[in-house]
């Protein structure tokens, strides 16, 4: 079944009371179909490539996603999503292949190109992070469209300097100075699906998008212009998926009532679909034929994600003929 | 039927299908004001959206749409009339899109005050939405709309309202571009209506 549509609705209302009419404003990506995206399964494993910036120490950087997936999942106790940190153990790509992957880029602020022709894409410099989502689009179908597939997050320490807040500021290098965990908790929620809490001209977004009330987000200007003057302005700009940020910002990394209450309507424990497995690793793709297993999912997407995972294996195999 | 062609078929199949989900990508940026714009682009143009077109790259891992623009004011690197390609990230092939936050967007038809880089082998808008200013008529006025997209603009200055008449905007280019480079290259310079 697909989660929550009209329940989503009743929560958020309950939620909205019990907040005593909180400014909430919580919004949900949409597709093209205008459909929410989502995740089917219980849980998200998410694995960080083996080379983590070099900003900081490695076990730092480990604990500090830790610590922002601990941020939202200490929060989110009403809910069954689960975020479930896997150390690194090797190296790991972010790219459409079924495995959530937290990957610093430290050489150049590219994605890599393949060895037949493409080249590499390069992001903006001035793009601390980014996160991609990729969902099935089928507006036409309502149990498909929006089922989430894949989800990465790539961070910019190339023209970064990820720090810890917690701690004195490092020695500048000529690198932005950036809170990882501010970051980071921001960027998991879109990984989770959740959109920004604002919008602005050109930004990309459906113009369907609605906030769970059913109304258009504000424009960000809107909201920054008038936050000091009216309360439920402000509580919209201090939510951790608002869209604007301040230098050495750190107050992301606490998700506000309304971010949780996101989460806790878009996947309520009481519809946990109970199930949670590990993505395969690709390697298990190889040999003749794709060594194929369904992964945590409901009923009405099952055959779409073994499709999906076919398609996978055979992306992959090529991948594994690579020779440059 | 082979089980090798069975599974080339299946795959196709597949291919058909899912090739065709949308992502959503979202960015923190930090902001640029006009001089950083200009300090950064290899091409100012103000033209009309004319077409795009969407397409896979880096071995099917990312979707971008090259979007093409007739040049109707040169001010940087381009000639007026011409068409030129601006590369944005995301997009749709078939049921499979990507969508990047604080990326620019366009539509076809609107008209747009482009500052564009190269990066590898295409141009992309400077600073993502930063660099693309959607231009609207208010009043009889044309005025640019800078868009922050789904960006995190760092810096309060970097998130006022900033719709502006289009000529005040060019007219900051101009001196930004004057500072950056005395004598603009022949060929470059704006072509004045
Ligand atoms: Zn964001």
């Amino acid at each position: 079944m697909r989660p929550l549509q009209s329940f989503s609705g009743l929560l958020a209302l309950v939620g909205l009371i019990a907040h005593g009419g909180a400014a909430q404003a919580w919004v949900r990506s949409r597709t093209n179909g205008c459909h929410p995206v989502y995740w089917s399964q219980s849980c998200i494993y998410l694995q960080p490539d083996g080379e983590l910036t070099k900003d900081l120490p490695a076990d730092q950087v480990q604990r500090i996603i830790q610590r922002s997936i601990a941020q939202w999942q200490d929060r989110i106790g009403g809910s069954f999503l689960r975020l479930i940190y896997v150390p690194p153990d090797g190296p790991r790509e972010a790219r459409f292949d079924r495995q959530p992957t937290i990957k610093f880029r430290t050489g150049r602020w590219c994605r890599p190109g393949d060895c037949q022709g493409d080249r590499e894409s390069c992001y903006d410099a001035s793009a601390a992070a980014i996160t991609t989502v990729f969902f099935v689009n089928k507006p036409d179908n309502e149990q498909e469209d929006g089922l989430i597939l894949d989800a990465d997050i790539e961070l910019n320490s190339v023209h970064n300097q990820f720090y810890d807040a917690d701690q004195l500021p490092p020695r500048g290098d000529g690198r932005t100075l950036t809170d990882l965990e501010n970051t980071l908790v921001h960027e998991l929620g879109h990984l989770m699906g959740l959109e920004h809490t604002c919008r602005s001209a050109g930004d990309g977004m459906p113009d369907c998008t609605v906030d769970h009330l059913g109304q258009r987000p504000p424009l960000c200007s809107t909201v920054l212009a008038g936050m000091d003057r009216d309360p439920r302005l402000r509580e919209i700009a201090e939510t951790t998926m608002f869209a604007t940020a301040q230098p050495r910002e750190t107050k992301k990394r606490t998700p506000e009532a309304d971010d949780v209450a996101a989460i806790v309507a878009i996947y309520p424990a009481a519809r946990d679909p109970r199930s949670c497995e590990r993505p395969r690793p690709r390697d298990q793709c190889g040999g003749g034929g794709c060594a194929l297993a369904p992964h945590g999912r409901t009923a009405a997407a099952a055959p779409l994600l073994l499709l999906g995972a076919i398609l996978l294996c055979m992306r992959q195999r090529r991948w594994s003929g690579r020779t440059c | 039927m082979t089980l090798r062609v069975r599974f080339v078929l299946a795959c196709t199949l597949l291919a058909q299908v899912l090739l065709k989900s949308p992502s959503l990508e979202a960015s923190v940026l930090l902001p640029l004001s006009t001089a950083q714009l200009v300090a950064r682009a290899e091409r100012i143009v103000v033209g009309t959206v004319v077409g795009q077109e969407s397409h896979w790259v880096d071995g099917g891992s990312a979707i971008v749409t090259d979007v093409r623009i007739r040049v109707t004011r040169a001010v940087l690197g381009a000639q007026e009339g011409e068409i030129i390609t601006v590369r944005r990230l995301g997009g749709t092939v078939g049921e499979i899109g990507m969508r990047v936050f604080g990326e620019a967007s366009f539509r076809d038809g609107e008209e747009v005050l482009l500052f564009a880089e190269r990066r590898g082998g295409a141009y992309y808008s400077v600073g993502m939405t930063q660099g693309t200013l959607h231009i609207t008529q208010q009043g009889g006025r044309r005025m640019a709309q800078m868009a922050l997209g789904g960006a995190e603009i760092v810096g309060r200055s970097g998130v006022a309202p900033v719709v502006r008449p289009l000529e005040e905007v060019l007219d900051e280019v101009r001196r930004a571009l004057a500072a950056r480079r005395p004598e603009p290259a022949q060929g470059r310079s704006e072509q004045t209506r």
